[in-house]
């Protein structure tokens, strides 16, 4: 064997070899991810509700969302044209912060995506998967009705819980 | 005689000495013969949902949450395979796709685990990935502290690869960070890349 036989061979030899080593299986797969932002949604209360004054033998108290001007008004602040769902509980009782004894409260509640309480639209139930407008507001007016026909004479004080997720 | 052609062929074996592992066998030089396959069971991506701007906590989809991304490994039981996983490091705001600020991208750390014991069971899965790039290595089918089974079975005329196959699982998750962001749709800026090959 002459020289240039052998170093034939070794180079066919060495090629078979790092072929071998270059034959391997494999697989591969790719995960997209993905989220939404959101913006974090506030409720700013502007004003609070007042009954004023109660006429002597006034058996109830109805403030009217979409009229009174002695409605509550907030402002909830989120992601403009996103979807969200509001919740309350639209029973609550106001205790007697000087005797025993407390009221059951009412509450009614209306809402618009402009400032404009006589054009809101009352907020029940059915209909309380909202949007928030192109600025990402969006209004709600507080109103609610008591029965006095049992109160005992005092102040009374209670609140309100309201409650807003994106959708 | 001439002397050269022996020096060469000792130079040659002393070359490939060097390169060998002593005590090792490497069943993975013939593993070409044999198939693998990956497939998706499942979400597709993913998905974190709905992100609020400003929360203090991270948004984490957790290995027992049903938005993981299960991979299913189908492949001989008795070989081992290596796992290599390399994901983005951000999302980034689909509105604006050159956003190298923290307004508009989302830092994203990988969560991976697998589980080798026959079923597709979390509660079973061994996690390994902790960082953006991670990498494992496991035998499609659990054997415990038993030493490695015997040879695979060659490839022969009529040889039916099913009866040896296995599925393993590989599971995806992770968490997306805390902090102020524009609102829209993120995407990563990249797809987790997921490569799988035999020992």
């Amino acid at each position: 064997m002459n020289m240039k036989q052998l170093l034939k061979i070794l180079i066919v030899f060495s090629f078979l070899s790092s072929n071998i080593n270059a034959q391997v299986n494999r697989v591969s797969a790719s995960v997209n991810i993905t989220a939404n932002v959101e913006q974090s949604i506030q409720l700013i209360t502007v004003n609070a509700m007042t009954f004023g004054d109660i006429e002597p033998g006034q058996i109830e108290i109805f403030v009217n969302p979409v009229i009174d001007v002695s409605s509550g008004y907030m402002i909830a602040v989120g992601t403009p044209e996103a979807e969200f769902r509001l919740d309350y509980l639209n029973v609550r009782n106001l205790t007697n912060v000087e005797n025993e004894g407390f009221l059951t409260f009412q509450y009614v509640l209306s809402g618009n995506d402009t400032e404009d309480q006589a054009s809101s639209e009352l907020i029940d139930n059915d209909n309380r998967t909202i949007r928030f407008n192109n600025e990402g507001t969006f209004h709600i007016w507080v109103g609610g009705r008591v029965n006095l026909e049992n109160a005992t004479p005092g102040s009374y004080e209670g609140d309100f819980t309201i409650e807003i997720d994106y959708i | 005689m001439n002397k050269i052609p022996q020096i060469c062929i000792a130079c040659y074996l002393l070359f490939l000495s060097s390169l060998v592992n002593a005590q090792e066998i490497d069943f993975g030089t013939y593993s070409s013969s044999y198939s693998m396959s990956v497939t998706t069971i499942g979400n597709t991506s993913l998905d974190f949902g709905m992100l609020i701007s400003g929360d203090l906590s991270p948004l984490e989809i957790l290995l027992t949450d049903v938005e993981i991304v299960t991979l299913q490994i189908t492949g001989v039981r008795y070989l081992d395979v290596f796992v290599d996983i390399v994901a983005p490091d951000f999302l980034i705001e689909d509105a604006e796709p050159g956003c190298v600020t923290n307004n508009c991208r989302v830092g994203f750390t990988l969560g991976a685990a697998y589980s080798n014991k026959g079923t597709n069971n979390t509660s079973q899965a061994v996690v390994f990935g902790f960082t953006n790039t991670a990498s494992v290595q496991f035998p499609i089918k659990y054997r415990g502290n038993a030493p490695p089974g015997p040879p695979p079975t060659p490839v022969y005329q009529g040889y039916d690869p099913s009866q040896f196959n296995e599925d393993a699982y590989l599971y995806i998750y992770g968490t997306l960070a805390a902090g102020t962001y524009d609102s829209g749709s993120y995407t990563s800026s990249s797809d987790i890349f997921v490569t799988i090959s035999y020992d």
